[in-house]
């Protein structure tokens, strides 16, 4: 190995740190230096990144420094201590520190010109009232724990874990002050470990010479002290390969970099991976295997929230491509949980909870909220259950969490009492851990009232009050709720009424944005479609094929959280149409002797943060009209199943019922006109497709009831 | 290979290890270069456990008493992986006198180590894996490859004077090579051979037994086998793959049996007082050593519940024997139904059902989907006459399979302690559960001893783990800040009382006892009946396409007429019929299988009462 020349490369440490001006044409390092002079700031944090950026320095200069990061951090130490400037401002004078460092300056000078003596060197640590850290570039992607593997001992490495552990923070001596009782001289140690060999004898040439065994005693006030700090962090679940156990890391924290971390909290960490020295009885075994610490050198929390999702570019830039897709609604919707056959509009809906309404903030404080709230309620074996976790495991914080197994305290939150500390301290439910996320909770019928009770707070207000053995607090419970239900009777009763077969309280119900009723009707056409898929699944070991292929988990994520990004608002000439259609929403459930709804003021807040989630699909500001009617819609979708069979009962068919529904608007216009597109949106909002439409218009042409404009389909009625 | 290898691989692996590396240093021009692979450890040892004889010889740790076993000789290890250890970094190699050593395989070092400069330290990087004997290993297991394992203990341990010279004289009589081993080496250079003597010197450090609190984690509570407590080790790998290896794989490991008197146990209760104990993480060095032996793992194998009792060759030969011979499958799969009828008071329905349940396994993961198991549940009338009839049943299974455990519910056993494992920070282990168990593993679950009482958190905790790992095959690992998934392929068999009970199950058969009882196993059958379950479980299974149109119109007519049915159903009957195929030693579906299928579980709804299940 050729000798590095550790002179030069200081040299170079200090023109780096005289020469390096940033974007903003200011002199970085040395502004920070006129700062730590000034004893305003206690730490120097040099960053790759401008390393990488400086012209003067050479690739093989910065790799040096990524990989031999420990020596380097002591050529910028000592280039620090060469450059430092003169403080600008007057300093304090009475701290200890200072008044320590001036005489001892004085005394060593007086040394210095009689000769001297080694060991009565100043050592240079003792006279620095900062620290020095090495940033790794920002660029450069953090490691799974996994990945750092022998070969990057003694490298900067930037890794991202779980603090699991974490110690209070302790003193760590790092230069040892002894005074000598028969020479009167100030001894240093300087200690790099976390154990070391005190002195007993003094070391100084004059006690030496005497051969006078001067007794020395340590200076507590005068030796120098860290901050220090270790912590155990643990590999992210995701890094985790299936079938293993998440490896752990520990860390040392030192200075100013204590005291930001506890357990529970997700950091990303750079530092220094090294071997920990082993002194003492130890030293035999350690010269075999070493255990291993990452120095910390600087921390950054991470919380995984929409909001703060980084994507990288080529991401970004395929997003945007799906979003000029056409019909990427649809696309989005039929990539959540792939492999569950149908439910193309239950699958529009969850699409639509994942990606919410903006929350808004009133003048006088009162919130409305954006998170969109469903519950599907359906017969066993529709594959509820299924839905609801492929849903947790795409949001990015999602709990999933049964109704059965969960209390209303373990829902909302509980106080306990700490078993070590017996402090009282506030537990966190499902819905508080789920806070700016989903909480799925299945068998939501199964609960007891007086838990579910607790969830009303926590849909419409979206906190959880807490009153308990003192304590009385809110806790933040931004979460979108998805609930899962069977009917009453475990199987939907068609001879009872929705209300007798939804059984959960109207308070709870008009919560819910969207209740989904999903029925198990028994015909041929979907029994066989769904006989072959089984046996296909069992031919072949796997799905069959899907006729598109689905968007994969973190395209969709990525996409969510762009979309949440947007804040749509409702223009105003469309407040009329939603007013009008809130209205007939209305009138319809007086009309009907069983209603399967119950229409609130909440049900027309539900429609706009429906439509605003739609335009937040196609990264628009503004709602548009066909927000609106494809909110309508699926409001009218979510109990299909049931009007279908009404309809049955009734003896009424879809196609004189689209008549009646177009006639009955035009006469509520009283005009005979009515545009293709408003027939369209009539009849989607009662659920018909595009064709049931055209059959009706033909053949109620043929009827003469109407005439159809052979190019745009427009509807004149004709006056009889 | 530049130079000549002592033969003695069992007594002194290390030897042969070293002069595997001295001819590998002779062909590399750096030490880094030595780091990357093995320099032909693994294929030596390989081909020298494949000679006649030689496999059998090394020792097996469970059933051989540690203290005959001499450190730093060759030993077997059949235990599943239930914690994962950091990685270790070790110095590879050192300069001693003029050439290079290394100190891969081994804790210990020669007196003439001197601690590197720090500077050219050159450290590498091995595994740790600390494995338990196989929880719910059945006896019978442990005699078949103990067994094999008994003529080796005679030749390590002739210095021990133990009695068995007629199986060393026999080997001796087997072949010449063999003699061999048995001469020192005296071909190497003297230096050498003082070497191993010295190895050997420090093999005689006892291994005293000693009891400290340490919880060594078997998920189904210490077991012991021929008056021996169970070990569990810790194993020292190099340079697999990180796939290669995972959590509740059971993996027979053969490697080098360490002693390292550094790390003895009473010098560690000492060392623990001084040192910070709160970042202490490495739990390796505190498990004692009297309890936790260490093996460097030269080479390994995965066993499979399949694959368990057919290692052995001569075993191997037999089950092909048995596929092969026309009728004999036939014949063997109407013993174990007459045994498993006479077992169940004669009821043949619920004996077939049994028996399709014990083959069943997973065979195919599609996301939150599981192909392959089947959880039955048999009800039992509540009567005194019955009482035993759960343990019987799983006294039958323990005959059959090669791992089962029998757990009988009860309040006190749900509240005690946690299933899932968790993640114990004090200690950075893993804490195990019931529930950490390996794949091919049979559970049964007796309801009808329980009795009326309340159940706390843990309790309620418990039953959903058991019901989510009957549903989904996975179980949460608890590592406190999120739940790692982790699969699992447990066939699960209920006994109870009531066709209702808070354990879902795929199949619930009604019990019917019949007058014409048949007699239940016959000894000398058994060896027969496991090769017979564990090959037709290995069967490729291929359902073809010809009966499509027959299976469309049956699915779809039953579900006209019933009424009641789900996916589920179409699954399960799907699953029965390929379990029924292979059961016949076949491979491809054909009609009569489907027909006996769907006969089956016709049967078996009738004896349902009016409240499906």
């Amino acid at each position: 190995m050729p000798a590095l020349d550790f002179k030069a490369d200081r040299e170079k440490c200090r023109d780096f740190l005289k020469n390096y001006v940033d974007d903003h044409g200011e002199f970085r390092y040395m502004n920070m230096l006129q700062q730590v002079a000034n004893r305003k700031l206690r730490y120097v944090d040099i960053d790759v990144d401008d390393l990488r950026g400086s012209k003067d320095l050479d690739v093989s200069f910065v790799e040096s420094v990524e990989n031999n990061t420990r020596r380097y951090l002591g050529l910028f130490a000592e280039a620090i201590d060469e450059l430092l400037p003169n403080p600008t401002i007057p300093l304090p004078r009475d701290d200890d520190f200072e008044i320590f460092l001036r005489q001892r300056m004085e005394e060593t000078e007086d040394r210095t010109e009689n000769g001297g003596d080694p060991q009565h060197r100043l050592p240079p640590e003792i006279k620095r009232s900062y620290e020095v850290h090495i940033k790794g570039a920002s660029k450069d992607k953090s490691r799974s724990l996994r990945d750092v593997k022998a070969s990057h001992i003694g490298k900067l490495v930037k890794v991202k874990g779980i603090v699991t552990r974490c110690t209070d923070v302790k003193p760590l001596i790092q230069v040892a002050v002894y005074t000598c009782e028969l020479c009167g001289f100030e001894i240093y140690q300087e200690v790099t470990a976390r154990t070391f060999m005190p002195l007993f004898e003094c070391p100084s040439t004059r006690c030496r010479t005497n051969n006078a065994k001067g007794r020395v005693s340590l200076q507590v006030r005068a030796s120098k002290f860290l901050k220090f700090q270790e912590a155990k962090i643990q590999e992210l679940a995701e890094n985790v390969p299936k079938g293993h156990i998440p490896r752990t890391m520990s860390v040392h924290i030192r200075g100013e970099l204590t005291r930001q971390v506890g357990p529970g909290d997700l950091v990303e960490i750079s530092g220094i991976f090294l071997p920990i020295p082993y002194t003492g009885f130890r030293a035999m075994r350690a010269g075999l295997v070493a255990d291993t610490y990452l120095e910390a050198m600087s921390i950054s929390h991470s919380k995984k929230r929409y909001e703060e999702y980084v994507m990288e570019d080529d991401e970004q830039y395929q997003i945007e491509q799906l979003a000029k897709d056409g019909d990427i609604y649809s696309k989005l919707a039929s990539s959540i949980a792939p492999e569950i056959f149908g439910h193309e509009d239950v699958k529009k809906a969850l699409l639509l909870l994942l990606v919410g309404a903006p929350t808004r903030q009133l003048k006088d404080g009162m919130k409305i909220r954006g998170d969109i709230h469903i519950c599907l309620m359906g017969d066993p074996g529709v594959a509820k259950s299924q839905l609801l976790k492929h849903i947790v495991s795409i949001a990015p914080r999602g709990v999933y969490t049964t109704g059965r197994g969960s209390s209303g305290v373990g829902l909302t939150a509980a106080v306990t009492r700490d078993s070590v500390t017996n402090e009282m301290v506030l537990e966190g439910g499902a819905l508080v851990l789920a806070d700016n996320g989903i909480c799925a909770i299945d068998e939501f019928d199964k609960m007891e009232d007086s838990d579910r009770t607790a969830i009303h707070e926590v849909m419409e207000q979206q906190t959880v009050s807490i009153a308990k053995a003192g304590i009385t607090t809110s806790l933040n419970a931004r979460t979108a709720v998805l609930a899962a239900a069977n009917p009453a009777w475990g199987r939907y009763d068609m001879r009872r009424t929705p209300a007798e077969n939804i059984n959960l309280p109207p308070a709870l119900l008009s919560r819910f944005d969207l209740m989904w009723l999903i029925l198990d009707h028994a015909d041929m056409d979907s029994d066989l479609a769904l006989a072959r898929h089984v046996l296909h699944v069992h031919q072949f070991s796997a799905p069959p094929a899907l006729d598109f292929t689905p968007l994969d988990s973190s395209t969709l994520r990525g996409y969510v959280a762009l979309a949440r990004r947007v804040t749509p608002y409702v223009p105003q000439d469309l407040c009329e149409y939603v007013a009008s259609a809130y209205a007939t929403l209305r009138q319809e459930e007086v009309q009907s002797d069983a209603p399967h709804s119950y229409t609130t003021a909440r049900t027309l807040l539900s429609i706009i943060r429906i439509s605003e989630a739609l335009a937040r699909l196609r990264f628009s500001d503004m709602v548009v009209q066909s927000d609106v009617d494809e909110a309508l819609r699926l409001m009218q979708m979510s109990k299909f199943s049931l009007y279908a069979d009404d309809q049955k009962k009734k003896g009424l068919d879809a196609i004189s019922d689209i008549y009646s529904i177009i006639r009955d608007e035009a006469a509520k216009a009283h005009t005979l006109d009515v545009t293709y597109a408003n027939a369209l949106n009539w009849c989607s909002r009662k659920a018909y497709t595009e064709a049931q439409l055209k059959e009706c218009l033909e053949e109620y042409a043929v009827l003469n009831v109407w005439q159809i404009h052979p190019d745009t389909f427009d509807i004149r009625f004709i006056d009889s | 290979m530049g130079k000549e290898i002592s033969v003695d691989c069992i007594r002194d692996p290390l030897g042969t290890v070293d002069s595997l590396f001295n001819s590998a240093t002779c062909s590399v021009n750096s030490t880094s270069q030595l780091a990357r692979w093995d320099w032909g450890v693994k294929d030596y040892f390989e081909k020298f456990l494949l000679q006649q004889g030689n496999y059998a010889q090394v020792p097996e740790i469970n059933s051989t008493p540690l203290s005959a076993i001499p450190a730093n000789t060759l030993v077997r290890f059949r235990g599943m992986v239930q914690d994962m250890f950091e990685n270790e970094f070790y110095v590879g190699c050192y300069k001693s006198g003029e050439g290079l050593r290394t100190t891969k395989y081994t804790d210990s070092v020669t007196p003439d180590f001197c601690r590197p400069g720090r500077d050219s330290v050159e450290l590498w990087e091995r595994r740790i894996l600390y494995c338990v004997p196989v929880p719910g290993e059945n006896q019978w297991v442990k005699e078949v490859l103990a067994s094999s394992a008994e003529t080796g203990e005679c030749s390590v341990s002739r210095r021990s004077s133990s009695p068995g010279s007629q199986a060393e004289k026999r080997q001796r009589d087997e072949g010449g090579s063999n003699i061999d081993m048995d001469v020192d080496i005296n071909n190497g250079s003297t230096d050498e051979s003082s070497e191993a003597k010295r190895r050997r010197e420090e093999a005689s450090t006892s291994w005293r037994e000693e009891k400290t609190g340490w919880d060594l984690n078997f998920p189904l509570g210490e077991t012991s086998f021929r008056a021996m407590p169970l070990r569990p080790c810790i194993l020292k790998v190099y340079d697999s793959a990180e796939s290669q290896i995972m959590l509740n794989d059971v993996i027979e490991f053969i490697g080098i049996l360490t002693f390292d008197p550094e790390l003895s146990a009473s010098s560690f209760v000492k060392s623990e007082a001084e040192l910070d104990s709160f970042m202490e993480s490495n739990v390796c060095s505190r498990l004692p050593q009297s309890q936790v032996p260490r093996i460097h793992c030269v080479t390994l194998r995965k066993l499979t519940p399949n694959n368990m009792v057919s290692v052995l060759p001569e075993l191997q030969k037999k089950q092909a024997e048995i596929l092969a011979t026309p009728g004999s499958v036939k014949h063997l799969r109407d013993t174990v139904l007459k045994g498993l009828a006479g077992v169940l008071k004669g009821d043949l329905l619920a004996a077939e059902y049994l028996l399709l349940h014990l083959l069943s396994q997973i065979h195919k993961r599609l996301d939150t989907m599981v192909l392959g198991p089947v959880s039955l549940k048999i009800v039992i009338a509540p009567s005194p006459e019955n009482s035993t009839l759960p343990s019987e049943i799983a006294q039958a299974v323990r005959a059959l399979l090669p791992c089962s455990y029998m757990m009988p519910l009860s309040c006190e056993g749900l509240n005690k302690a946690p299933w899932a494992p968790r993640k114990d920070y004090e200690q950075n282990r893993l804490a195990t559960g019931v529930l950490q168990l390996a794949a091919g593993t049979h559970l049964t679950v007796d309801l009808t001893s329980m009795t009326e009482g309340k159940l706390n958190a843990t309790g309620v905790q418990n039953l959903c783990t058991l019901k989510k790992m009957m549903q989904f095959q996975t179980v949460d690992y608890d590592f406190k800040y999120h739940p790692v998934e982790m699969s699992t392929d447990v066939s699960v068999l209920v006994t109870s009382n009531g066709a209702r009970s808070f354990l879902p199950s795929d199949i619930c058969v009604v019990h019917v006892p019949s007058a014409s009882c048949s007699s239940p196993f016959d000894e000398k059958d058994l060896g027969n009946l496991r090769l017979y379950l564990g090959a037709v479980r290995n069967l490729a299974y291929n359902q073809g396409t010809s009966l499509n149109e027959v299976l469309e119109n049956d699915l779809v007519e039953a579900s006209r007429s019933g009424g009641n049915m789900t996916v589920e159903t179409y699954h399960r009957w799907l699953t029965l019929a390929r379990l029924q195929t292979i059961s016949h030693g076949e491979t491809e579906l054909r009609i009569e299988h489907w027909r006996k299928t769907r006969e089956m579980e016709r049967l078996r709804m009738d004896r349902i009462p009016s409240k499906g299940c």
